[in-house]
């Protein structure tokens, strides 16, 4: 009888796998790949220096001017304008980090009726003063692209200017 | 004597484990986060992260980010490839537009792209793209001169890096 258990013994043969050395890879892998996971979601805005208006202008039709669509950034205030448009001003506070919303809200409803007058109108220009600051650039260019026009081209106010 | 002993020794075969943990329902989970984690890497095109000391500036914008010479700057310095370039103090107190220092290693860039790019068999672009990752608080002169310079490099594409607001 004894004998018989033994010989049964002996032949068990266990079919687990090894686990734990793929679970000590895991665990070292899922830290390592956590410390470096980028969670912040990186997008870009693309965006050119404003070309030469010689070359605009050649580019467009000549007997419709280029709409030429501009946030001029000042020290109190933003001054929208176009060609053969009525220049409007929205107050801005000095100093600020970025538009507020009720103003952007505004600055992109002017120039989405601006945009109107001239169907097909994409580009915008975002005239910036030396000290502004990044933060309010592209504050501006949202408010623009909310307006359906998505090239915003940034241009300098100063007379250095590009 | 023998029989007691044979009898012992079932009893502690019958009794005896090996002491192991369950462990898969946990390597199910550990396995789950594993790709979990490197999908989060690939999903979203190019990566990058932000050099330290720069918090890109926040936008509704959803367009990816594309693989191109980037350019950082923070409060102190213009910094390309992760090595400082030129330092902001200087940049503004120049009146030039054009920044020289960048411009050089922007110049390099471009040989080895276009050298790149002839290897390959291909037509050296005309046009390159360059992304900037510029802190939210960086004056405007900064960016244009940034700007500039790399629009006469042979960069005239120029992408903003920004984060996407929530």
């Amino acid at each position: 009888m004894s004998r018989r258990r033994r010989a049964r013994t002996a032949l068990t043969v266990r079919t687990d796998l090894k686990l734990m050395p793929l679970m000590n890879i895991i665990i070292a892998l899922i830290p390592m790949l956590l410390l470096s996971a980028v969670f912040l979601e990186v997008k870009v805005i693309e965006t050119t220096l404003p070309r030469d208006a010689g070359e605009a202008a050649a580019a467009a039709t000549p007997s419709v001017p280029p709409l030429d669509l501009a946030v001029h950034v000042r020290a109190n205030a933003y001054v929208i304008e176009g060609h053969g448009l009525e220049p409007r001003v929205l107050p801005r506070r000095a100093g600020t980090a970025s538009p507020e919303a009720a103003v952007a809200e505004q600055i992109t409803g002017i120039l989405r009726e601006y945009a109107a007058t001239r169907p097909g109108t994409t580009e915008v220009r975002i005239v910036a003063d030396a000290r502004t600051h990044y933060q309010e650039v592209i504050g501006l260019m949202d408010a623009a692209r909310a307006a359906g026009l998505p090239d915003a081209a940034l241009e300098g106010a100063n007379p250095e200017g590009v | 004597m023998r029989r007691r002993r044979l009898k012992s020794a079932g009893l502690m075969e019958r009794y005896t484990s090996d002491g192991g943990l369950t462990l898969t329902s946990m390597m199910d989970i550990l396995t789950t986060l594993l790709f979990f984690v490197l999908k989060s890497y690939v999903s979203g095109g190019e990566v990058t992260v932000p050099p330290p000391g720069v918090t890109l500036p926040r936008s509704n914008v959803s367009a990816d980010m594309r693989s191109s010479v980037v350019v950082a700057i923070d409060h102190n310095d213009i910094m390309m490839g992760g090595e400082r370039v030129a330092s902001v103090k200087d940049v503004v107190a120049n009146e030039e537009l054009l920044i020289a220092p960048l411009a050089a290693r922007l110049g390099e860039a471009r040989d080895q792209m276009d050298d790149l790019d002839r290897r390959r068999g291909e037509a050296p672009k005309s046009a390159r793209l360059a992304t900037i990752q510029g802190d939210a608080d960086i004056e405007f002169r900064v960016l244009q001169r940034v700007m500039y310079t790399l629009d006469r490099s042979g960069f005239p594409d120029i992408a903003l890096a920004v984060l996407k607001k929530a």
